[in-house]
C-alpha cells in the first residue's frame, strides 16, 4: 500500500503551482508605504586612497534623500562587519577602496532611477594605489599590500595542512609511476537568475523587519543582532521565494547593512536590489584556486599517495562561507573514490585585490575543486600506466565492503558502491563500442574522446562537534503541527531556493505520518516562525532537516500511538503501525488513521497525554552523507575552429534514498549545466589595474539551452546507513561531477598529441592553438 | 595603455607650444561635447562627454601642466571619472623643428579603469588611438589656418 505522494514518488512540485502561474514572492516584488530605494556609487579602482566625497550635487536631485558613506558608518562603529571566516570586511570603505566595484557611498531616494542618478551626481577624489590581482605574485615581498591594516603585513592569510607529509613523500618517491599536474580553476560567479536584495524597515516600537535574499535567515538574524547590538527579539527576518542562491546567498553584503542604516536615518522602508553587473562585480565569487598535484601509482595500476599544494586567492577578505574550522572548505575530500594509502593537502589563503568571498558555488564548501582535482589526476595516471581510464578506476575503487571506510586524509566515508555505478554508466553509454568507435576514427584523423568521473561528495553538515558557522552548531530544525482535522503545517530551519522543499519534505511526512502530502504545507524562511536552523547550502537541507522531519514525525506517531490505543479501547503495545495506519494486531480491521488520531487529540485525548499533536526536533547527525556518482562524457572537436562538442553525457547518481526521482533529476539536470559551464564558458578575470572582465553576460558566458546537451541519467541507491530513511544529499553532485568528465574527454581526444591538460574554460581557442601547434588545423 | 604618433605641422615650435599651452585651445579640438570650468595658472578642471561603446556619459577632471620647457615639450596630466569609471592620462608633446614648421612627436599614457574598461575592453584601445589622433589632427588644421603661425 502507498501513501498519495509518499517517499519515491515522482510528485508534481507543490510550489510550481504559484511559479508557473507568476504568482512567486521575491524581495523586488515587496511594495510597502512609503518604500524608498538605495543604490550604490562604485569604485572605477581597484586600490585607491578616497581623499574627498562630494554628495552636495547628488542631493540636488530631486528624489534624493541622503547620502551615506564610510565616514557616517564609522561613527556607529558599523564600517567593518566580521565575516564567516572571522575576518572583516567592509560595509562602507572610509578612506580606502581594495577592489573595483566595491560600494563608496549609498544614494537614498524615492524611487530607483533617481536613486542611480543620485549615484552617478556623486564624485569621489581618488588617490589609485599599486594593485595586485595575482595571489602569486601577492605572496612576493614587494607586492602591494591588501591589508596594511593587519598586524601580520603580508598578503599571507593562513596556512592550513592536513594528513602524513613525510609518509606521503616517501611513499611517492617510491612509487613506480608518478604524475605531476598544475591546474587553475578559475574564479567563477554563481549568477543565479535573481541578484541579491532587501527591503529593510522597521516598527513604531523599532522592530527591523528584513525582507532579503538569504540561504540562511536565522544565522543572518543572529549575526545582525551581534552587529547592530538590536535585541534579537527585535529583528525578524523573513525571505521569501528566492531565484536560485547556489551558495552566493549565504554571505552579508553591504547592501543589506545600508540598507537598515537608510531605513532607520530617514524612518522608511529601504529597498536595494543588485543589477546584474553589480552582482557579477561585487557578490561573492566561487572556486579561484590554484593547485599543484602529484599522485603516485605502482607499476601495475594500483593507486599510493597523493600530495596536493593550492594557492586559494581570497579576495580582500577572508570572507569564504566555510565551516570554521574549514578554511579551505572540505578540500580534503580529495582523495576521492580511492583508497590511498597516504596523503598530504595543504592550502595557503591569499588576499588580493578582488572581491572577498569563496563561496561553495554548488558545491559542499570546495569539493568542486577537490573532485576536479583528483578525478583528472587519476586520467592522467591510468595513461601513465597504459590502462583504460575505467578499468584504472575499478581497479582502485575503495570496494562496497570497506564502508564505513576512513579516508587516507581522516574522513569516514558512509556507504558506497563506486563500481556499480560506473558499470551502470559503462553500459548506459555503451562504452566499449565508443572506444572501438574512437579507435577507428583516430584512424581517419577525427578528433573524438571519451572522458570519466567517478566522484565521492561528502554533504549535510553537520556533526556539531565538527562543523559550525561563527561558532553556530550546523544542525538543523524541522517543527509538524497536525491540526484537529488532519492537516499538517511544518516549518524548517533550512530555506528553499529552487530544490523543491515544499514537495519534498511533505513526501517525507506523508510516508511518516500517513497524511498525503497534498494535506501538508510546508514553511521556511520566517525567524518569527520556523524554528532556528543554518539554512540551506552545501546539500545539507535533505541530511538535516529532512532527517529532522522524520525524527519529529516518529515522535509525534509515538504519541499518537497512545491516543489511537485509547480510542480502540487496548494497550499501546496492542497496535502496530501498517498500511499508514494505527492497526491492533492481528485484527486490521480495527484500525485508526492519523487523521483520527489528530481530531481526538484536541478533543478526546487519552487520559495522562496532554493534548495537542505537534513535536520539534533540531536533528544533530551522526556523520556526513557521501552521495557518488560515475559520469561519462563523449565529445567530438572540430579540427578547424577546436570548437568542443559534447556528443553524449551519462551521469550515473546515488544518492541513497530517493525522495522525488523527478526532483532529483531536476537537479542532476541543473547541476549538470552548471558542471558544464566552468568546464567549457565561464570565468572571471581582472587585467593588471584590476579591470574585470567578464561583469556582464556580454563576457561572463553562462550556457543557455543551446549549449546544452541532452542529459543522460541513471540511479543506483545505496542508502546512508545513519541517516532516517537512508537518503544523502544531491542538489549538487552533479556540478561537482561534471567538470572532471568534460576536460577528461577533451584531453582523451586530444592525447594522441600529447596533451595532458588543459585549464578551464575549455575555450575554442585553447584547443586550436594546441592543433595549431601540432600543425592539424 | 600607451599610444603615440607623429605629424609635420606648417607652423614654428614657438607658435605649437602656444597653442598646446593654452588648455582652452587645446580642449577645443576634441570632438566630444566639453566645458573648460576653471583655469588657474597650470591647473584646470571641466567636464568631457564621451565614452567607449554604448557605454557614455560626463566625466569630470582635473588637470595640470606638469612640464613646460618652451617650444620643446609639454607634458600634461589629466585625472577624471563619472558614471562608475576613472581616466588617468600623461598627454606629452615634443616639438622639434623641422625646416619652417614643426614636428610634433606626441604620446598618451591612459589608463581606463572601471565599467567602460570591463565591458568594452576589446574597443578601448582603438577608441583611444582614434580620439588622441583626431584631436592632434585638429590640432594641426587650426595651427596651420591661424594668421601667424611662426
Amino acid at each position: 500500500m502507498s501513501i498519495h505522494g509518499g517517499i519515491g514518488q515522482s510528485l508534481p512540485r507543490k510550489e510550481d503551482a504559484r511559479f508557473i502561474r507568476g504568482k512567486g514572492n521575491y524581495v523586488d516584488d515587496i511594495q510597502l508605504a512609503g518604500m524608498l530605494y538605495l543604490d550604490f556609487v562604485r569604485s572605477p579602482y581597484a586600490h585607491a586612497k578616497i581623499t574627498a566625497i562630494h554628495s552636495e550635487e547628488a542631493l540636488k536631485i530631486p528624489g534624493v534623500l541622503a547620502v551615506i558613506t564610510g565616514k557616517d558608518l564609522d561613527a556607529a562603529k558599523l564600517a567593518w562587519m566580521p565575516t564567516l571566516m572571522s575576518d572583516t570586511q567592509m560595509v562602507l570603505p572610509v578612506d580606502t577602496v581594495k577592489f573595483q566595484g566595491q560600494e563608496v557611498a549609498g544614494v537614498v531616494a524615492e524611487n530607483r532611477y533617481a536613486a542611480a542618478d543620485g549615484a552617478a551626481a556623486v564624485q569621489v577624489d581618488y588617490d589609485p594605489l599599486p594593485v595586485v590581482t595575482d595571489p602569486i605574485k601577492a605572496l612576493q615581498p614587494d607586492s602591494p599590500l591588501v591589508r596594511p591594516e593587519k598586524e601580520k603585513k603580508s598578503n599571507h592569510i593562513w596556512h592550513w595542512e592536513t594528513g602524513d607529509r613525510p609518509g606521503t613523500d616517501a611513499l611517492l618517491a617510491k612509487s613506480d609511476v608518478v604524475v605531476h599536474q598544475d591546474l587553475y580553476i578559475p574564479r567563477i560567479n554563481v549568477s543565479s537568475i535573481e541578484t541579491c536584495g532587501c527591503v529593510a524597515t522597521f516598527d513604531t516600537m523599532g522592530r527591523l523587519t528584513m525582507y532579503m535574499t538569504t540561504q540562511a535567515p536565522h544565522a543572518i538574524r543572529t549575526v545582525f543582532a551581534l552587529v547592530s547590538g538590536l535585541p534579537e527579539q527585535s529583528i525578524r527576518v523573513i525571505s521569501p521565494d528566492i531565484g536560485g542562491g547556489f551558495g552566493g546567498k549565504v554571505p552579508v553584503y553591504p547592501g543589506y547593512v545600508v540598507a537598515i542604516v537608510a531605513a532607520l536615518k530617514t524612518g522608511h522602508p529601504v529597498k536595494w536590489v543588485e543589477t546584474r553587473m553589480n552582482n557579477l562585480m561585487s557578490s561573492s565569487f566561487a572556486r579561484d584556486y590554484h593547485i599543484s598535484a602529484d599522485i603516485g601509482a605502482t607499476k601495475d595500476g594500483k593507486l599510493t599517495a597523493l600530495k596536493v599544494k593550492t594557492i586559494a586567492d581570497h579576495g580582500y577578505a577572508d570572507a569564504a562561507a566555510n565551516p570554521s574550522k574549514f578554511p579551505a572548505g572540505l578540500f580534503h575530500i580529495i582523495t576521492g573514490s580511492y583508497p590511498f594509502q597516504k596523503a598530504f593537502v595543504e592550502v595557503d589563503g591569499v588576499y588580493t585585490n578582488k572581491p572577498p568571498g569563496g563561496i561553495a558555488y554548488r558545491c559542499s564548501f570546495r569539493v568542486t575543486e577537490a573532485v576536479f582535482t583528483i578525478e583528472r589526476l587519476v586520467d592522467e595516471i591510468a595513461r601513465k600506466v597504459g590502462m583504460d581510464p575505467a578499468d584504472f578506476r575499478m581497479k582502485n575503487f575503495i570496494p562496497p565492503e570497506a564502508f564505513p571506510y576512513k579516508s587516507a586524509l581522516g574522513w569516514t566515508y558512509d556507504s558506497g558502491n563506486y563500481g556499480g555505478a560506473l558499470k551502470l554508466a559503462q553500459q548506459m553509454i555503451d562504452y566499449a563500442g565508443l572506444r572501438k568507435e574512437q579507435a577507428e576514427k583516430r584512424k581517419k584523423g577525427e578528433l573524438m574522446g571519451i572522458g570519466i568521473s567517478s566522484f565521492t561528495e561528502i554533504v549535510g553538515a553537520g556533526p556539531s562537534a565538527q562543523f559550525d558557522i561563527l561558532g553556530l552548531k550546523m544542525f538543523d530544525s524541522a517543527e509538524i503541527r497536525i491540526h484537529p482535522t488532519g492537516k499538517v503545517m511544518a516549518r524548517f530551519g533550512t530555506k528553499n531556493q529552487g530544490q523543491g522543499h515544499e514537495t519534498t519534505y511533505a513526501q517525507i511526512l506523508a510516508t511518516e505520518l500517513g497524511i498525503p502530502a497534498e494535506n501538508i504545507s510546508v514553511e521556511e524562511g520566517d525567524t518569527d516562525t520556523a524554528p532556528y536552523g543554518l539554512g540551506t547550502y552545501a546539500s545539507r537541507s535533505t541530511p538535516t532537516s529532512g532527517a529532522a522531519a522524520a525524527v519529529a514525525a516518529r515522535r509525534i506517531r509515538a504519541k499518537a500511538q497512545k491516543i489511537a490505543a485509547h480510542l480502540l479501547e487496548v494497550s499501546p503495545d496492542d497496535l502496530e503501525w501498517k498500511d499508514y495506519k494505527f492497526q491492533v494486531k492481528g485484527v486490521p480491521e480495527k484500525s485508526k488513521t492519523m487523521a483520527d488520531v489528530a481530531f481526538a487529540a484536541y478533543t478526546n485525548p487519552a487520559p495522562g497525554v496532554e493534548p495537542g499533536l505537534e513535536a520539534i526536533d533540531y536533528y544533530d547527525p551522526p556523520n556526513m552523507t557521501y552521495p557518488f556518482g560515475s559520469y561519462i562524457c563523449v565529445v567530438d572537436i572540430d579540427k578547424g575552429t577546436g570548437q568542443v562538442h559534447v556528443r553524449r553525457f551519462v551521469a550515473v547518481d546515488d544518492c541513497g534514498t530517493i525522495i522525488n526521482p523527478m526532483i532529483v533529476d531536476g537537479q542532476i539536470h541543473g547541476g549538470l549545466n552548471m558542471g558544464l559551464a566552468p568546464a567549457l564558458y565561464e570565468q572571471i578575470t581582472y587585467d593588471e589595474e584590476g579591470n574585470i572582465r567578464g561583469n556582464s553576460f556580454l563576457d561572463y558566458l553562462v550556457p543557455t539551452a543551446v549549449e546544452s546537451p541532452h542529459w543522460e541519467t541513471g540511479k543506483t541507491t545505496t542508502p546512508s546507513p545513519h541517516h532516517p530513511f537512508g537518503a544523502k544529499g544531491v542538489g549538487e553532485s552533479a556540478t561537482v561531477g561534471a567538470p572532471a568528465a568534460i576536460v577528461n574527454a577533451i584531453v582523451d581526444a586530444l592525447s594522441p598529441y600529447g596533451v595532458t591538460h588543459i585549464d578551464i574554460p575549455v575555450y575554442p581557442w585553447k584547443v586550436w592553438q594546441i592543433l595549431h601547434d601540432h600543425g592539424v588545423t | 595603455m600607451q599610444v603615440s604618433g607623429q605629424f609635420q605641422v606648417r607652423a614654428g615650435p614657438g607658435a605649437v607650444y602656444a597653442f598646446f599651452s593654452d588648455v582652452r585651445k587645446l580642449l577645443d579640438c576634441l570632438d566630444d561635447p566639453h566645458t573648460v570650468d576653471s583655469v588657474q595658472g597650470d591647473q584646470f578642471s571641466g567636464t568631457i562627454t564621451t565614452g567607449v561603446a554604448f557605454i557614455r556619459g560626463t566625466f569630470r577632471f582635473n588637470g595640470q601642466y606638469t612640464q613646460k620647457t618652451p617650444g620643446q615639450r609639454i607634458v600634461t596630466q589629466i585625472r577624471g571619472s563619472g558614471l562608475g569609471n576613472a581616466v588617468d592620462a600623461m598627454l606629452s608633446a615634443t616639438l622639434t623643428a623641422a625646416g619652417t614648421g614643426t614636428t610634433v612627436a606626441w604620446n598618451a599614457d591612459v589608463s581606463l579603469t572601471g565599467s567602460a574598461a570591463s565591458l568594452a575592453e576589446h574597443l578601448i584601445r582603438s577608441t583611444i588611438e582614434k580620439k588622441a589622433s583626431a584631436l592632434f589632427e585638429k590640432a594641426r588644421q587650426q595651427l596651420e589656418a591661424a594668421p601667424s603661425s611662426a
